[in-house]
């Protein structure tokens, strides 16, 4: 007879792969099928997740046909399970396994869309932190010199697109007119209980997600105006103080 | 009945399991509620709902009702989810912390269900440990709730109410009684939902569940699904009912997790309860009867979610269980 670990490790295989032949002789029901039993528990895994994966692709899963979305719920459950309680950690794999799920690769909008949407529920679960106001510029903050750095909302995230994916997840994946192909670069930002969403053009995009990695800001400025000779690093600055993306300044003594 | 302050005991009175689709309207209106309930991973992140329950906090006496320990695990509990849940108590300072008999970590998959377990010593070892693991952790006494059942375990030597005993014997947790899951086992396994009810500790019982569940037709015949999807059926009303007048008032909550109803018909569910614990207050066995106050009968059974294109499902008819 197993001993209880081994009897967990199990039930946990037959759970994810439906085989429950090598446990039928240790379980017990009252004038039941022990197989018809077990599965219900394999369901209770199985659609639970699911359902929490539609929760957090809603448009992802519109966009492919919600049984197809199961489908393929199923198979990235089955193959990547999660390791934690908190489900809302869960699901940050599912954008790439659909890049890569052979009944998704004549739709690469999908595992696009399902980015786009981890970036919301990633967002939506990051802390919001105050802001500091736009008069800290003009406070002994020393933002010249090479070093300094802007530390910027944690819940501020990044994802790019080959499909101009904001109009179709705020009209949750419909769409009046043919997609056409469009490079989006898109920036996720949770405001209180909601989230805000910029499709940005290149140069801005750069130095948004530099600052956002931790880059100094002369590192940042250098990467944008290799995008555009044009980029105006004052003006870059003082939108993000006032859209209220900062949350602290770091001079280069800090490092 | 009504307790609009926070305590830091949950009264003998009726609360509702608040879900995120209640909450705003909770926090707009603060209706008239014994408690509220929570599932604590619901609230591990610093997700818009996190705050809202802070203020919730200042108006509410809250429970917090953990998910996801799996308490069951041979290989032990997460140390990491137990620390997300002393913080938890730390920031809400619930009144009650509850968890259940079950496990749903293997191998360090989760899988998101409340599985069973094998009573037997070496099961009671374990869950103990683990308990004895969490208390200590939390500082606090914790609350251990029955789990629905749909197969049992040839090696068990126990019966359930006795490995309850035992683990609360043996770590000083009490019980988080759940009705409905007693009703749904006891049907599904073939055993007498009012023995077990009466072979319970009665001193240890701090609370009490009640939900709703399925009945769905299978090859062996129905079986009931705890779905937390429909309304408390009659006869969990009824075993209810043996219940308090066996353990006395004791807080009672109504769970309703899928297919949300509106929060007017939650607070209804509450009423009923709380109508039912106020009876028991009348003096006198025989006044108590003529009395006797049950919710009118409804549909028992509703149609739960098959998972259609899933090959076990076709044959099983299984559906999102909760406890």
């Amino acid at each position: 007879m197993r001993n209880v670990a081994e009897l967990q490790s199990e039930i946990t295989l037959a759970i994810l792969s439906g085989d429950v032949s090598s446990l039928v002789s240790e379980l017990k029901t009252s004038n039941a099928d022990v197989s018809r039993r077990f599965a219900i528990y394999r369901n209770n895994t199985l659609l639970s997740l699911t359902n929490h994966l539609k929760a957090v692709f809603p448009v992802t899963a519109r966009l492919g046909d919600e049984r197809f979305f199961a489908y393929a719920a199923h198979e990235f459950i089955r193959r990547s399970p999660p390791s934690e309680p908190r489900l809302s950690a869960y699901g940050a794999g599912l954008a790439k396994f659909l890049s890569r799920f052979a009944p998704c690769r004549d739709a690469p909008i999908l595992s696009e869309m399902a980015a786009l949407e981890w970036a919301v529920q990633s967002a939506l679960t990051s802390e919001d932190k105050p802001p500091l106001g736009a008069n800290t510029l003009s406070s002994a903050v020393p933002l010249e010199g090479s070093g300094a750095r802007l530390v910027l909302q944690p819940s501020l995230n990044f994802t790019l697109s080959r499909w101009p994916l904001i109009p179709l997840w705020r009209m949750n994946g419909s769409s009046d007119s043919p997609l056409r192909p469009r490079l989006s670069r898109i920036a996720v930002l949770r405001s209180g209980d909601k989230v805000r969403l910029f499709d940005l053009p290149s140069a801005r995009f750069v130095f948004w997600r530099s600052i956002a990695k931790g880059a100094p800001l002369d590192h940042a400025t250098m990467r944008a105006i290799a995008r555009d000779p044009q980029f105006d690093l004052v003006g870059e600055i003082v939108m993000l103080f006032r859209a209220g993306f900062v949350t602290g300044v770091e001079s280069a003594k800090a490092h | 009945m009504s307790a609009n302050s926070a305590s830091t005991t949950l009264p003998p009175a009726a609360g509702i399991g608040l879900r995120g689709p209640h909450m705003a309207q909770v926090l707009e209106q603060r209706p008239s509620v014994g408690w509220l309930e929570v599932h604590a991973e619901n609230f591990m992140s610093s997700a818009p709902s996190t705050a809202a329950l802070e203020c919730m906090r200042n108006h509410y006496t809250l429970s917090i009702h953990g998910v996801g320990l799996s308490l069951g695990s041979a290989r032990g509990i997460d140390q990491s989810h137990l620390q997300r849940l002393v913080q938890l108590c730390d920031r809400f300072a619930p009144a009650q912390l509850s968890e259940h008999l079950a496990w749903s970590v293997g191998d360090g998959i989760y899988l998101n269900d409340l599985l069973p377990l094998p009573y037997d010593e070496e099961a009671l070892n374990i869950v103990c440990r683990n308990i004895e693991r969490t208390q200590d952790g939390v500082k606090r006494s914790i609350l251990i709730e029955n789990v629905s059942a749909y197969m049992g375990f040839a090696r068990s030597t126990m019966a359930e109410p006795q490995f309850l005993s035992e683990i609360v014997k043996r770590t000083g947790c009490g019980l988080l009684l759940d009705i409905n899951n007693v009703y749904v086992s006891a049907h599904n396994l073939g055993f007498d939902p009012q023995a077990y009810v009466a072979a319970l500790p009665k001193q240890a019982i701090g609370e009490i569940h009640l939900a709703g569940h399925a009945a769905n037709e299978t090859a062996d015949g129905p079986v009931l699904i705890d779905d937390h999807a429909s309304a408390v059926a009659p006869a969990v009303w009824s075993l209810y009912q043996f219940a308090i007048e066996r353990f006395g008032p004791k807080p009672t909550l109504i769970e309703w997790d899928s297919d949300v109803p509106p929060l007017a018909t939650l607070l209804g569910e509450a009423m009923w309860a709380d109508l039912m614990l106020n009876s028991l207050r009348v003096e006198g066995a025989a006044s108590r009867r003529q009395l006797r106050i049950m919710p009118p009968s409804r549909q028992s059974s509703v149609a739960v979610g098959v998972c259609d294109h899933h090959p076990a499902a076709r044959t099983t008819n299984g559906s999102v269980a909760y406890a």
